[in-house]
């Protein structure tokens, strides 16, 4: 299992968009993927869990991949988040 | 049957009537044997909703922008989450109910959660969740909201109310026009009908239960008429007028290069008053010389936080690269009040009009002010900045923020940052004591721009967002140009200019007034410029000075607009 943590630092926190991006990326994977915010997880292919976590700017959040295709999972989201400018 | 609404969108369409029904779903509890004939049910309904949604993206990605086509986006992964599907599937398996039934279960809960959430943009997600419910229940059920997508035939869609995603969606090809029950000019559904340039009137009161689907009907944008069942007579009246509107267009474009001037040669500027970066397109293909208005506000609202200096930073660089050197006039925060940021909780007031606001709020909270200042300066270099403080009501206030400004400058002159030396910093005048004490500010600041929204409701008291005062909205009122005739002057006695980025700048009537009066820049919405030009280019400053003369000793708005109305008569007969 991988796990990588990012500071969130779109102004606007994770907001629909980049989740929606993500959650269409993540849904490509084998890999179970989930995300934390504060102790609470949620599954980075649901658009709705992730964003009833309602995730600020300026706060942690952590990635776990867990999966065949862990590795290019991660690499995918963590291109995701740069270019999106979402986090880092 | 004629009906008055608020001109929301040039032009004049003729068709039928296609009426936008709202969908209405009865959902109700049934015990169902073959849970998994439901599941399939709701397989196939999800299928054909993203189906749907990919067209409507596509559609808006081509005819408005990415940023409208993503939340289609997210609607599609609204209908793959995976919770919410299992979720579903475990309630139909579990108590045996109708897939109908545990879905509006489901997205209920979702629902209630997302408003439970301390973060208004969260909550206001809720919307996107219904829209997405609605669209699976129409599927299921087989009952098809009434949508402008299926239009197939030319006609004029009537609603109660579009949502900008409606409108995001209308076809230019079939739909010729649209009117609503509700909505106001700087409604979203109106923006985006003068972006798209078809012919609306919003705020039509009873259109919807009056018109029947398949009625004929004329709309007339430019004047916020509807014409239910139109007589012989009329239709004819109206097939001549749309003719003509559709040459005076042609005849419009040929102005898209030309100086903005009058026959007798005196120039003005024709600039576009905007709210984002994207508007800037539009200013360009319009034939703007500049903008006249770039409201910071977009970049404050909607949010959870502010924004950082290099986000405001980036967004001002790209409107003042985009212009080449065109002047870009940067309104510095106008918020407070009635416009509300979640990131600033600022307590609500009485009188929010009257209140903490704009910069009065700047003042108060320097460190924000200066984060914007710094990223004005910054940007400063990229093209032909001009900044603007709104809501100044007292020399002091201007020197203050003036102040501000140049603190910031030196903080990043030290810094080693380049800003530009040729930045002209002037004031908003929308509160009468600024326009009375013109002559004072002259000799400060470098330009004056007239908000006459602001300035009309300040001079005549009257709330304008009070439908039962809007009588007093009198933009020609002799009191009124007589305050603008007062700075116009004050700022070209010390050799400054005035401009207007007021609804009242765009406007044909008050145009012959406006130049006669000798105001050097006129800000407005894009789509009006090359209307405006082709005016100016059939009016005499010196003519228009003498009529501005008498308006001035007139004593009522409606003499005025009379006044001009006979006058516009003739220039129209040349």
């Amino acid at each position: 299992m991988l796990k990588q943590s990012f500071l969130v630092t779109d102004p606007a926190g994770l907001h629909a968009r980049p989740v929606s991006i993500m959650a269409e990326a993540a849904g490509k994977f084998k890999s179970t993927i989930e995300l934390e915010f504060g102790n609470k997880k949620a599954n980075l292919k649901s658009i709705l869990s992730v964003m009833t976590l309602g995730v600020t700017s300026n706060s942690t959040i952590v990635l776990y991949v867990d999966g065949e295709d862990e590795e290019e999972a991660l690499a995918r989201l963590i291109e995701i988040l740069k270019t999106n400018k979402v986090a880092e | 049957m004629k009906i008055n609404g608020i001109a929301a969108s040039d032009g004049i369409a003729i068709a039928k009537v296609y009426k936008l029904n709202p969908a209405v779903f009865t959902v109700e509890k049934i015990q169902v044997s073959d849970s998994d004939k439901e599941i399939k049910k709701l397989e196939d309904a999800i299928a054909v909703s993203v189906k749907e949604l990919e067209v409507i993206r596509d559609k808006t990605l081509e005819t408005i922008d990415q940023e409208h086509a993503d939340i289609f986006n997210a609607h599609i992964q609204i209908l793959k989450d995976p919770e919410l599907f299992e979720a579903v599937k475990g309630k139909v398996h579990s108590e045996k109910v109708n897939i109908d039934f545990a879905l509006k279960e489901v997205t209920d809960q979702f629902i209630d959660i997302f408003l439970a959430m301390d973060n208004d943009y969260m909550r206001e997600r809720v919307s996107d969740i219904e829209d997405v419910t609605k669209r699976l229940l129409g599927n299921l059920q087989e009952v098809k909201a009434d949508h402008a997508l299926l239009l197939h035939e030319e006609a004029i869609i009537v609603a109660n109310d579009l949502t900008p995603s409606d409108t995001a969606q209308l076809d230019k090809k079939y739909v010729k026009g649209f009117v609503t029950n509700v909505g106001g000019c700087t409604s979203h559904s109106a923006i985006i009908a003068r972006t798209m340039e078809i012919p609306a009137v919003v705020g039509a009161q009873s259109i919807f239960d009056a018109a029947d689907a398949g009625d004929l009907m004329i709309i007339d944008g430019t004047l916020g008429e509807v014409i239910l069942k139109p007589t012989k007579e009329e239709l004819e009246t109206y097939r001549k007028k749309a003719l003509e509107y559709a040459h005076k267009k042609t005849t419009w474009q040929k102005y898209k290069d030309k100086p903005s001037k009058s026959v007798d040669g005196h120039l003005v500027e024709l600039a576009a008053n905007i709210a984002s970066s994207d508007d800037v397109a539009s200013v360009l293909t319009n034939g703007g010389e500049g903008i006249g208005l770039f409201r910071t506000e977009f970049l404050y609202m909607g949010k959870e936080t502010l924004p950082t200096e290099d986000e405001q930073f980036e967004a001002y660089k790209k409107v003042l690269e985009a212009m080449k050197g065109k002047p870009v006039v940067i309104r510095t925060l106008d918020i407070g009040g009635d416009k509300e940021v979640t990131s600033l909780d600022l307590p609500k007031e009485m009188n929010p009009f009257l209140g903490y606001r704009a910069i009065r709020l700047c003042l108060d909270q320097v460190g924000l002010f200066k984060t914007q200042l710094r990223a004005l300066l910054r940007a400063s270099v990229f093209g032909n900045l001009k900044i603007m403080f709104p809501m100044i009501a007292t020399v002091n206030e201007f020197l203050n923020a003036k102040n501000i400004l140049l603190e910031a400058k030196d903080e990043l002159l030290k810094e080693g940052t380049a800003v530009s030396n040729a930045i002209e910093i002037g004031i908003m005048v929308e509160i009468p004591s600024a326009a009375i004490l013109a002559d004072q500010f002259a000799k400060e600041v470098d330009f004056f721009s007239i908000g006459t929204n602001d300035l009309i409701q300040y001079t005549f008291a009257a709330d304008r967002m009070n439908e039962r005062v809007a009588y007093l909205y009198q933009p020609y009122n002799p009191s009124l140009l007589r305050l603008i005739k007062m700075v116009i002057d004050a700022a070209h006695k010390e050799g400054k200019w005035t401009g207007m980025c007021g609804e009242m700048a765009g406007n044909l009537t008050a145009i012959p007034i406006l130049l006669g009066l000798g105001l050097d820049e006129f800000s407005m919405s894009a789509t009006s410029i090359l209307p405006a030009r082709h005016l100016i280019s059939q009016l005499s400053k010196k003519e228009m000075s003498d009529l501005a003369n008498k308006a001035l000793n007139m004593r009522s708005n409606e003499e005025v607009m009379a006044l001009v109305h006979l006058h516009m008569k003739e220039v129209n007969r040349c």
